[in-house]
């Protein structure tokens, strides 16, 4: 009167094997559940009573003991209702269970039989596949999603009593009864230009003007730079961050399984969908909290930043965040992931994502237009202290978004360069990049170290001498110095030079204006007063 | 004359006493030791009583010797009207300071002294012309004045130390404390190279209250006038109208019409005020106004200016402006006063119908950051003069 079912669980996105047991023996009649577990797990007891009474199979009066093996994992957030159903029934003797064998069993049960879906069923079968099952009962609603994983027999069910048809059907006769669901997920992938369809109307050729910008993007997207964009309300800053995904190249399958993944932990993939195939776009509204943005809560769930993995996380209004809660991205843009730590344990998140911010230039948004800003010096060092330095620091691109005039709007005709066009681009740069790197952890020249950058970054004499050049008039920190050279690196592999040459390094430096005084309206540097006053001394 | 001092600036630190209660107590006392040793009664009608009871509270507690001999340790001027330091300019305007406090020297009389005043929030061409300004000004033997504030006051005076001349701020807080923080290093510069005045004893903080009528005291000590950039409606004005009341000659720099923040100069011009198109202009009306006073006494004062530099030629000119390339004309073209983004500039350039691209674009703007002949900040590039 034992049985064991096997089902899933996830901590963090971390999935691993759950053992149902259930033990049916003699004694006053009570449902007793043990494993580590917390109050909506315990819940199950009830509905999966209710639904066996509601599909024909009453409990029998016995002491009924389920436990939820290992051990030492706290479950919570996690739904054990079908495989607790299916391990009774076991238990009883309605079901053999050699019919279980190598079988994952996951699924909600409503209290009328009917099966729900469940959260974090892709890393689930994709592990219990590694580890030898290959054969995965699921919520018809999540059948797509664990077909998915190649030779895995996917069997997606939606009432108790049908669960129970199936395994008490012989082998033979199984298929005939529920068809094994199947997904190619081959075509997914197969044609890249289908996965920009849900782009439609989202394309860089609608944007009239900001050259710049559309350049600095290109430039960010093909190095994976982070990107912050400078500007005046209403120049269009949004408008550009969201084509950025655009151009970015087509998602890969294992960049889309880890997508997925994290989407089917949050419970986000919708009905139906087996694969997320589009590269995430997350723009998170300035209110947002500080657990929603790097994950965490009670049941830890991934956040906005993970959701963004491989992906665009896209920060509009970036002065308006809490100083706190854009200071938790400092982590994560470094080891592009995150590991939160709660009493319950620590968990660790995906975060590889590119960050793309877009603030104005002052408290009024009209700067440098003296016209109508009358912000003072005070006030815009304020407003642009929110973003701290160290953020500042992880952000290679920095762009000033221009003004745009109505005339520039109205023109039509203008033919603006497709996403496609740049995306093309966009994908030979990367191929540099992943020649250039096959030997080494990183895939992108913002990834490079200090070393590596000494190693692929070679700068002639000529080259070595404007850099000094730029340092000195420009007043560029030291710090920038490595940017300024991972970006240059990254303009030259756009432009299919071997070589950093001139052009490349003053381009890249165009785009470091985040350094220490930033807007300075006056250009009082004690230095120079300092220096004035020694040399009359002299004279 | 010096027990006088101790005892008017002990009555200048009596809080509540202002400068016009204390002219009519020393007309009424004549001198400051009668108004300390005074009883209560005899202030009736000059003081109300809330200010006697100010005086009685102060004289309690307030040792004149040892109060004034520490002003004096800490190197602080204490200048009252009756001084015969204090600036023959500053006695004949309406409602003079009843004392001063300086820290270095006060302006010399007998030279010629200008005031640069204009926005704290300036563009760049402001910043130019308050340089070049002050820096001429200064060279031929002005002595600039202004309130030390941010933006046009402190660049004139910046500018005035560098070229080697002689500049004095007027505070609207005690002279011990630098106002705005940022000036602390200009603080300290003209603490050795001019003074820093105000009519406020020391220590006292600066208060908004404070700042209109210590522009009179700017109007005051100089000449004339010279309104750099200021908006329709500014505080400058404050000292323009001072000045004019004062019988002060003002000057306005003229701006572009569009340019909000010349648009007071451009109203003030509209108005009468005469037009500074050079540094030669205010010196031609100082050398008049100096040889007009001369005919009336005696002896030429034409030495007071050092004419040696008459700097027509020494506009600064950048020596690279004349070697940029093609391309780098065309952008340089595009360049203003007020910081253009790179796009804007390169949207501006296509319009002109040059096949140019952004990235191109971007290089010359470094190129001539790197020359010298530009400039950049936050919000794009700007010509630098």
């Amino acid at each position: 009167m034992f049985s064991t079912v096997v089902s899933g669980a996830v901590k963090g996105i971390q999935p691993y094997l759950m053992q149902v047991e259930v033990d049916l023996a003699d004694g006053l009649p009570m449902f007793n559940m043990v494993g580590f577990m917390s109050g909506e797990v315990r819940e199950a007891a009830d509905r999966v009573r209710v639904a066996l009474k509601n599909a024909g199979y009453p409990l029998p009066p016995m002491r009924i003991t389920v436990n939820l093996s290992p051990a030492d994992i706290r479950k919570t957030g996690i739904a054990v209702d079908l495989p607790l159903a299916v391990g009774i029934l076991c238990a009883m003797g309605e079901i053999d269970d050699k019919s279980l064998k190598d079988t994952l069993i996951l699924g909600e049960l409503g209290l009328d039989g009917e099966i729900k879906a469940v959260s974090g069923v892709l890393p689930m079968t994709t592990h219990a596949f590694k580890k030898g099952y290959n054969t995965c009962i699921l919520p018809i609603d999540n059948a797509r999603e664990g077909a998915v994983v190649r030779g895995m027999k996917t069997i997606g069910v939606s009432t108790l009593s049908e669960v129970v048809a199936y395994l008490k059907a012989p082998e033979g006769d199984r298929d005939m009864m529920i068809p094994p669901t199947c997904v190619d997920v081959d075509s997914l992938f197969r044609d890249g230009n289908e996965q920009y369809e849900y782009l439609k109307g989202l394309d860089f050729s609608e944007i009239n003007g900001q050259s710049a910008v559309k350049r600095a993007v290109e430039i960010a997207v093909s190095g994976y730079h982070h990107l912050l964009i400078v500007g005046p309300p209403g120049s269009g800053k949004s408008m550009i961050a969201k084509r950025i995904p655009g151009i970015m190249p087509p998602l890969t399958e294992s960049e889309s399984l880890e997508v997925s993944s994290i989407y089917s932990v949050a419970g986000l993939l919708k009905k139906g969908e087996s694969l997320i195939t589009k590269r995430p776009f997350m723009s998170p509204h300035h209110s947002i909290t500080e657990s929603a943005l790097v994950g965490g809560g009670m049941v830890p769930r991934p956040g906005v930043i993970s959701l963004a993995h491989r992906g665009v996380l896209f920060l509009d209004e970036m002065t308006e965040f809490k100083r706190n809660t854009l200071n938790l991205l400092r982590q994560p843009l470094e080891d592009r992931v995150v590991h939160i730590s709660r009493s319950g344990g620590s968990f660790s998140y995906p975060a590889d994502m590119l960050l793309v911010g877009a603030m104005n230039p002052c408290p009024c948004g009209h700067y440098p237009d003296l016209n109508k800003c009358r912000c003072s010096e005070n006030e815009i060092a304020r407003y642009l202290g929110r973003i701290s330095g160290p953020i500042l620091d992880r952000i290679d691109i920095c762009v000033e978004a221009a003004r745009i005039d109505v005339g520039e709007l109205s023109h039509t005709n203008q033919c603006n360069e497709s996403s496609k066009e740049i995306r093309k681009r966009v994908l030979n740069a990367m191929e540099i990049q992943k020649k250039r790197f096959a030997k080494e952890n990183i895939r992108f020249n913002s990834e490079m170290s200090p070393a590596q950058i000494q190693k692929y970054c070679v700068l002639g004499p000529k080259e070595q001498r404007l850099m000094e050049n730029i340092f000195n008039t420009m007043e560029l920190s030291a710090r920038a110095y490595h940017k300024v050279l991972r970006v240059s690196r990254t303009i030259a592999d756009l432009d299919g030079s071997e070589r950093i040459e001139a052009r490349h390094i003053t381009e890249a430096s165009c785009y470091r204006m985040t350094d220490s005084k930033y807007w300075k309206k006056n250009t009082s540097s004690p230095e120079k007063i300092s220096f004035g006053i020694r040399e009359r001394r002299r004279a | 004359m010096n027990s006088e001092g101790k005892y008017a600036y002990m009555l200048h630190n009596v809080p509540g006493i202002g400068n016009r209660t204390m002219f009519k107590l020393l007309e009424h006392f004549n001198n400051c030791e009668d108004i300390c040793r005074a009883e209560r009664k005899e202030f009736s009608g000059i003081l109300t009583g809330k200010q006697i009871n100010a005086l009685e509270k102060l004289k309690c507690g307030w040792d004149a010797d040892g109060e004034f001999e520490h002003l004096y340790k800490t190197g602080i001027d204490f200048i009252p009207f009756f001084s015969d330091k204090y600036p023959e300019k500053l006695k004949t305007i309406p409602d003079p300071p009843f004392a001063l406090y300086c820290l270095g020297d006060m302006p010399d009389e007998n030279k010629p002294s200008v005031s640069i005043i204009g926005a704290r929030n300036n563009s760049e061409y402001g910043r130019y012309a308050a340089r070049m300004f002050g820096e001429r000004l200064a060279g031929m033997g002005v002595q600039i004045v202004s309130g030390m504030a941010r933006g046009i006051d402190g660049i004139g005076q910046e500018a005035a130390i560098e070229a080697g001349g002689k500049t004095f701020g007027v505070l609207g807080s005690g002279v011990d404390i630098c106002y705005p923080k940022e000036n602390e290093v200009l603080y300290d510069a003209i603490k050795s190279y001019g003074g820093i005045i105000s009519e406020y004893p020391p220590g006292t903080q600066p208060k908004p209250q404070f700042f209109p009528p210590r522009n009179r005291i700017i109007s005051g000590l100089s000449d004339v006038v010279l309104v750099i950039e200021a908006r329709q409606k500014s505080g400058t004005f404050i000292t323009v109208d001072m000045a004019l009341e004062q019988g002060r000659d003002v000057f306005a720099l003229p701006g572009r019409i569009c340019d909000s923040l010349s648009g007071g100069c451009n109203q003030l011009i509209k108005q009468g005020a005469s037009i500074a198109s050079s540094p030669e202009d205010i010196i031609e009306y100082l050398r008049c106004d100096a040889r007009n006073e001369s005919d009336n006494c005696s002896g030429g004062s034409d030495e007071n200016f050092d004419v040696k530099e008459t700097g027509a030629e020494k506009v600064a000119q950048n020596p690279y402006l004349a070697q940029l390339n093609d391309t780098q004309k065309l952008i340089f073209a595009e360049l203003d006063f007020y910081p253009t983004t790179s796009g804007m500039i390169y949207e501006n350039v296509l319009k002109k119908g040059f096949e140019i691209g952004v990235a191109e674009v971007m290089n010359v703007l470094v190129e001539l950051c790197i020359l010298g002949v530009a400039m950049r900040n936050g919000a794009g590039f700007y010509k630098k003069i």
